[in-house]
């Protein structure tokens, strides 16, 4: 793969917490314009290995790059790294003293430093994308958790990413409030967005990703595309976790 | 040496033996009765003042004159004086430190205001007049009070009396005169008669002593308002510090608030207010108050802005860096607005304690509200300026009472989604477990960043806290439920 191709690149990525491995030499490559939707049980580091994509977790070892820079480099400015990886967490995570627009506006507004008019017309653009543009002077409390996450992500999206990380954005959610929040991410991802998902929606991942990667353990056990992961599994457990979801 | 004095000196000299002569009455001077005393029993207990409109005894004295023999005397209060149906008058007939009785009798004239002295006896060059008016008012009107009369001698001529010495008299406030006037009510008398009502809560001295404890209480309200929002800053400031990344700022903090929470804020106005002028320093007490309160209350709220800081979820800073917000961003922009709404009832009860606390510093003899009530009680011995006094702490801190508690029933309220608190949530935890459970590892050089590498979590607390979390994620579910 070519330097200009790649988005993300994990390379022999551990993670410790105190005495407990949690992540051992992980590789992952991302391509610019992708879907990978990460698989796996609880506890298999897949939020943590998303985590360290934008630092909110040090790596103990390996190297992440991001459009060619390393990031695990003591060097790097994390805050300007940041702005160009957009993260949606399981919780949303949305200010609860700001309305949905003031959400969406303030890191605009700090980071990027543009304008109000100008961060607003962007977040209430971004809230109409989500379908939320009437919304936008609701309160977090006075929306439905499927209504957050999606403001959630417009958030996200205002910065303007290179990449979005989506750690189980619908598994906070009630059953019939996920598929607004998936048809956003899906809608995304045909614009052309570099998407990490983890997931345990099995249908979204096999309509969406573009390759898959099953973990466990910490370690990648097995990765591929969706045909190769779903219906063609080559190892015992991957198939053993199919087997339990579907 | 005469006869260079200028005929204009002279005539000055002469009208000044002149004046003095009409004016004071000096005893040399023979034949005529001579007021050499007045005076006027202080009416408000304690002070010296002689408050006009008031209830008083005024104590007039006057000498019988050479070769004069007197039957009949009228002292003449000034206009507005007024006696009532309790007025006395009581005469006393002295010569040298003898005490004579001749026959004579006394009445007054309300209407005139004068008090008239007959004598069978006539009194005698020499002799000393004395008369004591009992419950006599002077006119309520700041000044100088001089009693004048008249005299009429056994031959039957009359004499002037002179202008008496001064009695000098401040106007009575109108609470004073409310004072006066519960004085002669039946309805309060009555329950004076109640040793205990009359010693707690006498209705006279409540109202008397209000506008001096007011005073004080104005004095209170001023040095913790003005302290509290010097509190303010020094406590956000040291809630940083301790939260920071940097050793040495967290020390600092830790040493300040540990400190002052650690002793008493009695001993630390000791401390400030004996210690400073040993070293020299001198500075206005009310100033010095001021800054102690300030010093202590800084502490405090430290305390109880680092528990509202880490109460604030984990989630909120890793959304607001991970949009790639500074530390300092995150603080004032998302976690600060937060705080606030969270520990403002705290802030209140750190407020009424503070106030409260004004009440120390009467031992260093900073006038505030203990100190002018006390100084009323130990002119009355009696305790209803305390009264006073707590009733003036409760008018300040019931109503802050009451805001507290409506605050935290908001909080939650709002902490429940806006809907209403059905039930505990089962996976909130008390403050400390929580602020443990919300740290994390997180990659940053910022002193401001909260260091959740304070505490990397074991593997079994890390699968508990992983528990909790999903059983606040199942509530959440639920509100959700409630709102599409
Ligand atoms: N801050 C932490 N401190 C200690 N242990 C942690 C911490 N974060 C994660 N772990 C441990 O690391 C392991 C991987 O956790 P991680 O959250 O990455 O798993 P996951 O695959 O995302 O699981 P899930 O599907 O439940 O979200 C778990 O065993 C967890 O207990
Ligand atoms: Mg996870």
């Amino acid at each position: 793969m070519s330097e200009t191709d790649s988005m993300v690149s994990i390379q022999h990525l551990s993670k410790s917490f105190g005495d407990t491995e949690v992540l051992k030499d992980v590789n992952i490559e991302v391509k610019k314009g992708s879907v990978v939707v990460v698989l796996g049980p609880s506890g298999s580091g897949k939020s943590t290995m998303l985590r360290c994509i934008n630092l909110l977790e040090k790596p103990s070892g390996g190297h992440i790059y991001i459009e060619g820079n390393e990031i695990t480099d003591p060097k790097t400015d994390i805050n300007k790294l940041r702005e160009h990886v957009g993260m949606v967490f399981q919780q949303f995570n949305l200010f609860p003293h700001l309305t949905a627009k003031k959400n969406v506006m303030l890191a605009q507004r700090k980071v990027l430093k543009r304008s109000k008019e100008e961060a607003e017309q962007i977040a209430l653009k971004e809230l109409a994308r989500v379908g939320l543009a009437e919304r936008a002077d609701y309160l977090p409390s006075q929306l439905s958790g499927g209504q957050q996450q999606r403001v959630a992500i417009a958030r996200a999206l205002a910065m303007e990413p290179h990449v979005m990380l989506f750690d189980e954005a619908t598994s906070a959610l009630d059953p019939e409030l996920v598929r607004g929040v998936l048809d956003v991410m899906r809608e995304l991802a045909e614009e052309g967005m570099t998407m990490v998902v983890v997931t345990h929606e099995m249908q979204f991942a096999k309509d969406v990703a573009d390759h898959v990667i099953f973990m466990e353990g910490g370690v990648v056990v097995e990765e591929g595309t969706p045909d190769e992961v779903f219906d063609h599994p080559q190892h015992e457990r991957t198939k053993d976790f199919l087997g339990h979801i579907s | 040496m005469a006869s260079a004095l200028k005929p204009f000196f002279k005539h000055v000299l002469i009208t000044a033996l002149a004046l003095s002569v009409v004016i004071t009455f000096v005893p040399l001077i023979a034949g005529a009765m001579t007021v050499d005393s007045t005076t006027a029993k202080s009416n408000e207990t304690g002070s010296d003042n002689i408050l006009g409109g008031t209830p008083t005894r005024i104590t007039w004295e006057a000498v019988v004159g050479d070769g004069e023999t007197v039957n009949n005397v009228v002292v003449q209060l000034p206009q507005g004086s007024e006696f009532t149906d309790e007025s006395t008058a009581k005469v006393t007939v002295l010569e040298g430190t003898k005490r004579l009785s001749p026959a004579s009798t006394v009445s007054i004239d309300k209407a005139a205001a004068n008090v008239t002295v007959d004598f069978s006896d006539p009194i005698t060059a020499g002799q000393r007049l004395r008369v004591e008016m009992y419950k006599t008012s002077l006119p309520n009107v700041t000044g100088e009070v001089h009693l004048t009369g008249t005299y009429t001698t056994t031959d039957g001529s009359t004499g002037e009396l002179g202008e008496s010495p001064a009695i000098t008299v401040t106007a009575a406030s109108p609470a004073e005169k409310i004072s006066n006037w519960l004085d002669q009510q039946p309805a309060v008398q009555a329950w004076n008669s109640v040793t205990f009502l009359r010693l707690f809560f006498q209705p006279q001295l409540v109202v008397s002593s209000i506008p001096t404890v007011a005073t004080g209480w104005l004095i209170s309200l001023a040095l913790v308002l003005v302290g509290f929002p010097l509190a303010i800053p020094l406590g956000l400031l040291a809630s940083f510090m301790k939260i920071s990344r940097s050793k040495v700022l967290h020390v600092i903090a830790a040493i300040y608030t540990g400190i002052i929470r650690g002793t008493p804020l009695f001993l630390q106005i000791y401390i400030a207010f004996f210690g400073l002028p040993l070293l020299g320093v001198s500075i206005n007490q009310y100033v010095l108050a001021v800054f102690v309160m300030a010093f202590n209350s800084g502490a405090y709220l430290c305390e109880i802005f680092r528990a509202g800081i880490q109460s604030i979820p984990k989630g909120q800073f890793e959304a607001s860096r991970s949009l790639g917000m500074t530390g300092p961003q995150t603080m004032f922009s998302v976690i600060i607005p937060q705080t606030i709404r969270r520990v403002i009832p705290t802030m209140t009860s750190e407020f009424i304690l503070l106030y409260k606390d004004t009440s120390l510093l009467a031992a260093v003899g900073v006038m505030e509200l203990m100190l002018y009530s006390r100084s009323i009680v130990s002119l009355t011995g009696n305790m209803t300026p305390y009264i006073v006094a707590a009733i003036f702490y409760l008018i300040v801190t019931l109503p802050l009472i009451r805001v507290v508690t409506v605050l935290e029933k908001r909080l939650a309220l709002a902490d429940n989604g806006g809907s209403a608190p059905k039930k505990k949530r089962k996976g909130r935890r008390g403050a400390f477990s929580q602020m443990k459970s919300e740290i994390a590892e997180t990659v940053d050089e910022d002193p401001f960043e909260p260091d959740y590498n304070a505490q990397t979590l074991h593997h079994e607390e890390y699968e508990e806290k992983k528990a909790a979390e999903r059983k606040l994620a199942e509530a959440e579910k639920k509100n959700g439920e409630a709102h599409e």
